[in-house]
C-alpha cells in the first residue's frame, strides 16, 4: 500500500502519516482494509485515546520500525529498544501512555518493547525503597504485615 | 502527588507480559512493594531460576525454593531452571510439580559441581502438555513402556550432552510425533543420526562427531542449520539427506578450520535442492566456498531456479574471489537480494565492487539498508524482504 492516511488525535490535532508507518498497527490496517473494500473517502480517522504527544512518538517508532525492517542490521530489537528509550527520555508517565496506546493500536512489537523496558527497570532498582520511589507507589502495609512478608522472603537474603 | 501507573494496571497485564521476563528472585522482591503486590507472584506463569540467584543458598534450601513456588502457583506455562555447582537438585520432583500443574514449556540446564550429568526421571513423562522442551546437561530417562508419546511437543532441544548414544535418542525421538524443530548440539556420543519425522520442518545440528553419519526422511523439512561442521563435512551432511525437495533454507555455520576438500562439487551439492530460497554461509565455510573452482562441467548443470537470497559474512576472504562467487550466482539464478557481513576497513572495496555488479544485474535497486555497527558494516542489495 502506497500513499498517505489521515489521521486525528484525542486533542484534534491532524496528522498525515505514510501509508507503511500507520499499517504497523494492527487497528488501523483492519480500518484501512476496510475503507478500501468499501471504496468510500477516507474521512480523517479519530483517534479517540492518544494524544497527539503520544502520537507523535508513535509516528517516529513507526519509522524506526519501517526502517528497521528494510536493514539487515544483526539485532534489529536490541536496537529498536534503545530508540524507544530514547523517545520516553525515561519518563514514567510517557512510558506508561505510549504502552496504553500501543495497546490500542495494536502494536505488538512496541508493546512488547515498553514491557520489557520496564521490566529491565524495575530489576535494576537496588531494593524495593527505590521501585517505590520510580513508581510512585504507596507502601500500604502495616508494620507488623511487612515485617511478616519480609519474614517470607528473607530466604533470599 | 504522581499517580501509580504500575500499580494500576491488570493483574493479567503484569503478571503475563511485565513479570514473565522476571527472575523468580526478582518476582519475589516485589511482594514487599504494596499489599496491591502481595500475592502477585502466585499469578505468574512463567518461572526463572538462575543460579544467579542462589549465590548464597545451601542445596536444601534451594530445593525448597523451587518446590515451593511450583506447589503455590495457580498454574504454569513456562518453567527454566538453570543452576551452575549445586552438588545436589531436586529435578524430578520439581518436574512432578510442574506436570501438576501442565507446563508447556520446559527449559533445564544443571551442571552439577563435579561435573557429573543429571540424571531425568520418568516424572518427565508426566509432563503430558509439553509443547516446547530443552535439555541441556541433562541425561534423558528411559521410555517407559506404557507411555503414550508427547502428543504436543512441537520443539525438542538436546544441547551438551556427550553421554547420549544412539539408541536412547531414537527412542525418545519416537515419542514426538508432530516435531517440528530439533537442535541437537554437542552430543558426541552419537554415531548414526537417523531422523525420521514426518512433521519436522527445522532442524539445527552442531559440534557433533564428525563422522557421524546422518540419515533423514523428513518430506516436510524446510530449514537446515548446520554448525561447526566446516564446509566439506557440511556438504557431506547436505548430501546424505534423502528428500531434497522440501528444503527452502540452508545455513552453514564454522568457528573452526577446516581443510579444503575440492574433490566435494559445492555448486552440485546445492543445485540438489530444487527449491532452495536462501542460503546463508558465515565464517571460514564462506572462505572454503569461494575458494573451491567452479569447473566447466559444473556450470551448464546449475539450476539454483529458486535461489532468491544469498547472506555471506565475509572475514579474512579475499575480496575479488567473494564477489566473483557472487557474480556467479547472479548469473545463475534468480537472485534477487544479497546481504554482506564484512569488516570495516574492508568495506569500502567491497561496496564498490557490489556496487558494479549492481549495473548489470537486476539487483537494480540501489543499496537499501546501510547501517555501520562497531564491528561490522552490512552492505545490503537488491529488493530484500519483499
Amino acid at each position: 500500500m502506497e500513499g498517505k492516511v489521515i489521521l486525528s488525535s484525542s486533542d484534534g490535532q491532524v496528522f498525515e502519516v505514510d501509508m507503511k508507518v500507520a499499517m504497523i498497527s494492527q487497528t488501523l490496517s483492519n480500518m484501512l482494509k476496510d475503507t478500501e473494500d468499501t471504496g468510500s473517502e477516507t474521512a480523517p480517522i479519530k483517534l479517540a485515546n492518544v494524544s497527539s504527544r503520544i502520537f507523535n512518538l508513535i509516528i517516529e517508532y513507526g519509522k524506526y520500525h519501517v526502517e528497521a525492517q528494510k536493514s539487515d542490521t544483526s539485532e534489529p530489537t536490541a536496537d529498536l529498544k534503545k530508540r524507544v528509550r530514547e523517545l520516553v527520555a525515561d519518563d514514567k508517565d510517557t512510558l506508561f501512555q505510549l504502552m496504553i496506546a500501543a495497546n490500542f493500536l495494536h502494536i505488538q512489537s512496541l508493546l512488547d518493547l515498553s514491557y520489557q523496558i520496564v521490566a529491565e527497570d524495575i530489576a535494576a532498582c537496588k531494593d524495593q525503597q527505590m521501585i517505590r520511589q520510580k513508581y510512585n507507589i504507596e507502601n500500604d502495609y502495616s508494620p507488623e504485615e511487612e515485617e511478616e512478608v519480609l519474614k517470607l522472603h528473607n530466604i533470599f537474603e | 502527588m504522581a499517580t501509580d501507573r504500575l500499580s494500576a494496571l491488570t493483574d493479567e497485564f503484569l503478571s503475563t507480559h511485565i513479570l514473565s521476563e522476571f527472575s523468580y528472585r526478582n518476582v519475589v522482591r516485589l511482594c514487599l512493594l504494596s499489599k496491591r503486590w502481595r500475592f502477585l507472584w502466585k499469578k505468574i506463569t512463567f518461572l526463572n531460576f538462575y543460579w544467579q540467584d542462589f549465590e548464597k543458598q545451601k542445596d536444601f534450601e534451594i530445593n525448597v525454593i523451587i518446590s515451593n513456588a511450583l506447589f503455590h502457583l495457580d498454574a504454569l506455562f513456562h518453567l527454566q531452571i538453570v543452576l551452575n555447582g549445586p552438588k545436589t537438585a531436586d529435578l524430578n520432583n520439581w518436574i512432578r510439580l510442574a506436570a501438576e500443574k501442565k507446563v508447556e514449556s520446559m527449559s533445564l540446564q544443571i551442571c552439577y559441581r563435579d561435573f557429573s550429568m543429571v540424571d531425568l526421571g520418568e516424572s518427565l513423562f508426566r509432563c503430558k502438555n509439553l509443547t516446547v522442551l530443552k535439555l541441556k546437561s541433562i541425561n534423558l530417562p528411559k521410555v517407559p513402556s506404557n507411555f503414550g508419546g508427547f502428543q504436543s511437543l512441537k520443539t525438542f532441544y538436546v544441547f551438551d550432552n556427550p553421554n547420549l548414544d544412539d539408541a536412547t535418542l531414537q527412542e525418545f525421538m519416537n515419542m514426538c510425533p508432530h516435531l517440528q524443530i530439533l537442535s541437537i548440539r554437542g552430543c558426541v556420543g552419537l554415531k548414526k543420526l537417523k531422523i525420521r519425522a514426518s512433521n519436522l520442518i527445522c532442524v539445527h545440528l552442531g559440534f557433533l562427531n564428525p563422522n557421524i553419519s546422518l540419515q533423514m526422511a523428513c518430506p516436510q523439512l524446510t530449514q537446515i542449520n548446520l554448525m561447526d561442521y566446516g564446509y566439506c563435512r557440511g556438504l557431506k551432511l547436505l548430501q546424505d539427506i534423502s528428500r531434497k525437495e522440501s528444503v527452502k533454507i540452508i545455513t552453514l555455520h564454522n568457528y573452526g578450520t577446516n581443510v579444503v576438500n575440492p574433490d566435494i562439487p559445492s555448486i552440485v551439492v546445492l543445485n540438489s535442492f530444487p527449491q532452495l530460497e536462501e542460503l546463508i554461509i558465515h565464517g571460514h565455510c564462506f572462505q572454503e566456498m569461494i575458494s573451491y573452482k567452479i569447473s566447466e562441467t559444473e556450470v551448464t548443470e546449475v539450476t539454483l531456479s529458486n535461489l532468491k537470497i544469498v547472506r555471506v559474512h565475509i572475514g579474512t576472504q579475499k575480496i575479488g574471489q567473494a564477489v566473483n562467487f557472487l557474480d556467479f550466482l547472479l548469473k545463475n539464478s534468480p537472485l534477487c537480494a544479497i546481504s554482506v557481513f564484512l569488516s570495516k576497513r574492508r568495506s569500502r572495496i567491497m561496496l564498490d565492487k557490489l556496487l558494479n555488479l549492481e549495473k548489470e544485474s537486476r539487483l537494480s535497486t540501489a543499496i537499501r539498508g546501510w547501517s555501520t555497527e562497531s564491528k561490522a558494516i552490512c552492505v545490503l542489495c537488491g529488493h530484500y524482504r519483499v
